[in-house]
């Protein structure tokens, strides 16, 4: 395959060779959007407290680093996934940066398969793997079959990436190590190597694809082993300065990725200052006849460096923590206040008295969080206005809390156990609370975009009703988080038709935006007044609430 | 016989087997936490030293205490070392004593009845005095424990407004009377022989017999007026016994010339009374209490991490002298004047860089290691000995109980064991709940009991007792005056003022974990239990101890 790739001058303005490489790289970036983006769905919405528990100890949290960029093909996705939980605060610093590590270690795994030339091998095996997982394997583990083909044509997108610029490549470098003699073969040329390598690595945002550049290269007998490997160590570092591309908004993020970013930087840079050494090292090992020997050689130092890198950050952690707080100082926020340990919910299995009490705890917190979003529409609704900045979408917590359910009483309570009942009640509650979050969530982002971005206002003749609604919305919450039963919901259907009558009798024949965005908030108020007054019925002793039915029917 | 009225009780309450009255249990908590003084915190921990099942080896028992400091004590890492904390730490350790049933009803003190048998030989009887005197000790303990019992199970039946029931009495009465018959047994059956006799008796037994008596003269007493002082308001059978019981006792003193209080005794007099009592207490209860003998490895730790740290510092300066020779063979080849420039200086920068680093991977590395094993390994490590006369055997042996090792250190939030974060936020732990701002401060004990020696080598030893006793004074040095002024309006006279007391809260979070150490099971589960206090200081002290979850509550098996 590779011979057939040395062509001619005018083939390199072939529009066939173009076509070639953007397709790659169209595939290459759609690719990892898809695997992305289908993960990142998984972890955060299938398996978030899966994910949780399964980072248990250190080792897990390498291993799940080395399995993810073993799947996932490239480390950056799994440094983007963990950012994202570091964010969300489902891992800590510390355990976001050893799966970073792991993640690290595991990419560089794949340089075997480069320098063995089984690409198109292992484009097979995913995309055979994704299309049987979408066949024949059951429901439940049908997500995986996007990631699998994608991670397919992830895989082929290199080969045909590969065959686009060969020609280019064998025209700049048609001379055997041309880099040798651009850049010397000395420390500082190396140097000099290493630099450019991260500097074209920050506009190319891959690095796995330079490193299957480098490995074909050395196929071809273009590179040198000192060229090689100071182009292998600019990748390494080029990855750790990848994540800082983004803007860090979040003290923990930015901590987490300067921590990866001046474990790698330091670490490359006395790799580097020690190169020498490690040719000699990489020479030493029997891997064949060149050019098999260089590849497999450069393929051995890309995981080796990862190897060190990797040890280096698990044991000076600290120090580079130190360092990251320094460069971007912020405060260190709790845990989450729901997401219990493996021991603590073992623990409590054992007390059911005690994890019931979790369970109610939990629940409140829930209703705090629902309580705060409806606060927040209502606060807009009665000034008018926007206010403040987006609240995040934390839907996750309702899920949370459904698996501490789960887990914390469902053992206790057997089927037959009157006590069921308890699980039953919680588990409801949640459900409402739930439902009434994204309500809340998609009224707050009617409002908000109503507000801000149309400069819709509300009609003064709606004021006084409104204002009624209001008031009697904020006394269900009211008793809702009380306790309190005997509240009935009679009393806010009537203010909320008082709302929808003077409502309705200020609209005009032609239907204009802000007509229709007010059709929407008020439907958006009626669905939330149900969903809380179903909240109510759940929350409160069912007993007390059944002599007042609900007498708000949608 | 001393306690004539005993004849009396022996039909009625004597017949009854007392140890089917479920008294034992009232009096065997597995931990504790008390007020020793006004300063001093005591938690006691019981452990049992024999196996379950035959194969066990050995068990594992480890004590966590997290001690939650608000940052308002003013103590921290920076300011309250190891050495300070182990000076206001003190530790016993000893076995429980051992239960009467021990005994048979025939013989008080099996030994004692043969020493007596064989007085007249000499080099027969005293091969027998080590044993005596370690028997008629443990007798001795054993009786006190029982007069604690007795004052435990009184407290625990006793209702300030209802007073005792009869039934009640009844059980309490039969305790007493037990207690008094093995008293007055030890007494008519030895003491005479021991006064009377002393030619026959060795120096030494008869000390031991002679001591004994008088501390359980004295231990009878202090229990007995501690339970009448309640019963006084509310005259009863009991009472009555009680008071009797005293009368005999202080008789008996007189006869034997022992310490008697009364108002006519001097302040030197009241002095010696304590100052005796506290010398007897040791000398009964030595029997009780293991030897420690110091097995303190820091120092070898701390060269081992040193010698580490210089070997990296060397390698660094080893390698970079390589590297230098290989930029100097570079620039050799060189003919051009601006890359020999380049070459030198760069080999200059090297060296100053390396030499640098080399000095601080030195000291760093030592520091990071150590700090890194100041985790894992012990600040003490001790091994447990028990000298104990073996009756079959007719020799005192040295019983390896054990070894123990103790850690203190400081821990911020982070580190802090998940389930220990739970206890300690249990109650107000809501996302909107702020943090608390606390030093955390752990100590960890780990006992490592050798079961299997301990089931071999002395059946009747049971239980291991640990008292950890802690001083709060360097707590307190910071803290704000007790009595505050509040300044407040009152309704009738207007602004008033009122004197408010100042405390604060120190939290101790508590981990017991369990482990047996058993060849024949593939994997034997670790055994965890919680439990939760709050001691509430201020300037002057420790005011009281609040349980906030009891030990059992929460805990689970890992």
């Amino acid at each position: 395959m590779v011979n057939t790739l040395f062509l001619s001058e005018p083939a390199l303005w072939n529009a066939e060779t173009w076509v070639q490489i953007l397709a790659g790289l169209s595939l290459l970036f759609l690719s990892q959007t898809r695997i992305y983006n289908t993960l990142n769905q998984v972890v955060f919405q299938q398996l978030r407290t899966s994910v949780h528990r399964f980072f248990a100890t250190p080792l897990h949290q390498g291993a799940v680093g080395v399995v993810s960029a073993l799947f996932l093909q490239t480390s950056r996705i799994s440094t983007r996934i963990t950012s994202e939980l570091v964010k969300r605060r489902i891992l800590s610093v510390r355990q976001g940066f050893l799966v970073i590590l792991g993640a690290g270690l595991g990419s560089s795994l794949k340089a075997l398969l480069f320098a063995g030339q089984f690409e198109i091998i292992v484009a097979l095996f995913f995309l055979l793997s994704g299309v049987a997982a979408l066949v024949f394997t059951r429901k439940r583990l049908q997500f995986l079959s996007a990631p699998l083909l994608a991670a397919g044509c992830f895989w082929a997108s290199l080969t045909l990436i590969w065959q686009g610029v060969a020609p280019f490549l064998q025209h700049v470098l048609s001379r055997p190590e041309m880099l040798d003699r651009v850049f010397g073969i000395t420390l500082p040329g190396q140097f000099l190597l290493t630099l450019a390598t991260v500097i074209l690595l920050l506009f190319l945002r891959t690095g796995t694809l330079f490193v299957f550049g480098v490995l074909q290269l050395a196929w071809m007998n273009l590179v040198s082993l000192e060229a090689g490997s100071a182009m292998i160590l600019g990748v390494n570092l080029a990855l750790g300065l990848f994540p800082l591309e983004n803007r860090l908004k979040e003290s923990r993020v930015g901590q987490l990725v300067w921590s990866h970013a001046l474990n790698r930087l330091s670490c490359g840079l006395l790799i580097l200052f020690f190169f020498p050494y490690l040719h000699r090292l990489l020479l030493l090992l029997p891997t064949g006849t060149a050019p098999v020997a260089l590849a497999y050689r450069l393929a051995i130092l890309h995981i080796l460096i990862n190897f060190m890198m990797a040890v280096s950050g698990f044991y000076g952690f600290r120090l580079f923590e130190r360092m990251a707080r320094w460069i971007h100082p912020g405060e260190d926020s709790q845990h989450s206040a729901l997401i219990l340990s493996p021991r603590v919910r073992r623990m409590l299995q054992q007390a059911p008295a005690y994890a019931q009490q979790e369970v109610n705890k939990q629940i409140s917190i829930a209703l705090e969080q629902v309580k705060r979003l409806t606060d927040l529409n209502l606060r807009m609704l009665s000034e008018g206005e926007s206010v403040g900045a987006m609240p995040t979408q934390e839907q996750y917590l309702f899920e949370t809390i459904q698996h501490s359910i789960y887990d914390l009483l469902l053992p206790i309570y057997p089927a037959q156990n009157q006590e069921k009942a308890a699980v039953l009640k919680a588990l409801r509650v949640v459900d409402y609370s739930s439902q009434l979050y994204l309500q809340a969530y998609q009224l707050y982002t009617e409002l908000n975009q109503g507000f801000s971005i149309h400069q819709f206002t509300l009609p003064q003749a709606i004021q006084e009703p409104l204002e009624a609604f209001l008031r009697e919305f904020n006394e269900l919450w009211l008793v809702t988080l009380l306790e309190r039963p005997g509240r009935s919901g009679g009393l806010l259907e009537n203010r909320l038709e008082a709302l929808e009558d003077s409502f309705f009798d200020l609209l005009d024949r032609q239907s204009t935006p802000q007509q229709v965005w007010g059709y929407k908030v008020m439907g958006l108020l009626r669905q939330q007044s149900i969903q809380l007054y179903q909240l109510y019925c759940a929350h409160v002793p069912p007993e007390a609430s059944a002599e007042h039915p609900n007498t708000l029917q949608d | 016989m001393t306690y004539d009225f005993l004849d009396a009780f022996k039909d009625e309450l004597l017949d009854e087997e007392w140890f089917s009255l479920e008294l034992l249990d009232v009096y065997a908590p597995s931990s504790s936490q008390t007020i020793h003084d006004h300063l001093q915190f005591q938690a006691d921990f019981d452990f049992d030293l024999l196996p379950d099942t035959p194969q066990e080896e050995s068990r594992e028992y480890t004590v966590d205490a997290y001690f939650f400091l608000p940052h308002s004590m003013g103590i921290n890492r920076e300011n309250f070392s190891r050495d300070q904390f182990y000076t206001s730490l003190t530790n016993y350790l000893r076995i429980r004593t051992p239960d009467f049933s021990e005994y048979q009803a025939d013989t008080l003190i099996p030994s004692a009845d043969a020493y007596f048998k064989q007085h007249l030989f000499a080099h027969l009887r005293q091969a027998l005095e080590p044993l005596v005197i370690q028997e008629v000790k443990l007798f001795g303990c054993n009786l006190n424990t029982q007069l604690k019992k007795l004052r435990s199970l009184f407290f625990s039946l006793y209702r300030p407004e209802q007073g005792l029931s009869n039934a009640h009495m009844r059980r309490l009465e039969s305790m007493l009377i037990h207690i008094l018959q093995y008293l007055s047994d030890f007494r008519s059956q030895y003491l005479g022989k021991v006064r009377y006799q002393s030619y026959l008796v060795d120096a030494e037994v008869r000390r031991v017999f002679v001591l004994v008596d008088e501390y359980l003269s004295y231990r009878l007493e202090a229990s007995l007026i501690r339970i009448l002082q309640y019963l006084e308001a509310r005259p009863c059978h009991f009472a009555e016994l009680l008071e009797n019981t005293l009368l005999s006792e202080m008789e008996y003193r007189e006869a034997e010339n022992l310490i008697r209080i009364s108002d006519q005794t001097d302040k030197s007099m009241r002095e010696r009374y304590y100052y005796r009592l506290g010398l007897l207490k040791k000398y009964v209860s030595e029997v009780l209490f293991l030897r420690v003998e110091n097995l303190r490895k820091d120092k070898l730790y701390r060269n081992l991490v040193a010698a580490a740290g210089a070997a990296l510092a060397a390698l660094w300066a080893g390698l970079i002298d390589l590297q230098r020779f290989y930029l100097m063979a570079s620039s050799n080849n060189s003919q051009d004047l601006s890359d020999f420039t380049l070459r030198f200086f760069l080999i200059v920068i090297v060296g100053v860089v390396a030499y640098i680093f080399k000095d601080r991977i030195k000291e760093l590395s030592r520091e990071f290691f150590y700090s890194q094993l100041k985790h894992k390994l012990p600040d003490y490590e001790f091994e447990m000995v028990l000298d104990h006369y073996h009756r079959e055997n007719q020799r005192l042996e040295h019983v390896r109980v054990g070894y123990v090792q103790q850690m203190m250190r400081f821990l911020s939030r982070d580190h802090l064991p998940a389930e220990i974060q739970y206890i300690r936020d249990m109650g107000h732990r809501t996302v909107l709940d702020p943090e608390r701002h606390e030093h955390i401060l752990h100590f960890s004990q780990t006992l490592q009991v050798d079961t299997h020696t301990m089931a071999r080598q002395t059946e009747q030893i049971q239980r291991l007792h640990n008292i950890l006793r802690f001083n709060v004074a360097a707590f307190l040095e910071k803290l704000d005056t007790p009595d505050k002024t509040l300044r407040y309006y009152d309704l009738q006279n207007g602004l008033a003022m009122i004197k408010a007391p100042k405390v604060y809260h120190v939290n101790v979070v508590f981990r017991y974990s369990s482990q047996r150490e058993d060849p024949s099971e593939d994997r034997l589960p670790k055994h965890y239990e919680f439990e939760r206090i709050r001691l509430i200081l201020d300037k002057s002290g420790i005011q009281r101890i609040e349980p906030i979850l009891a030990r059992g509550e929460l805990g689970y098996t890992w």
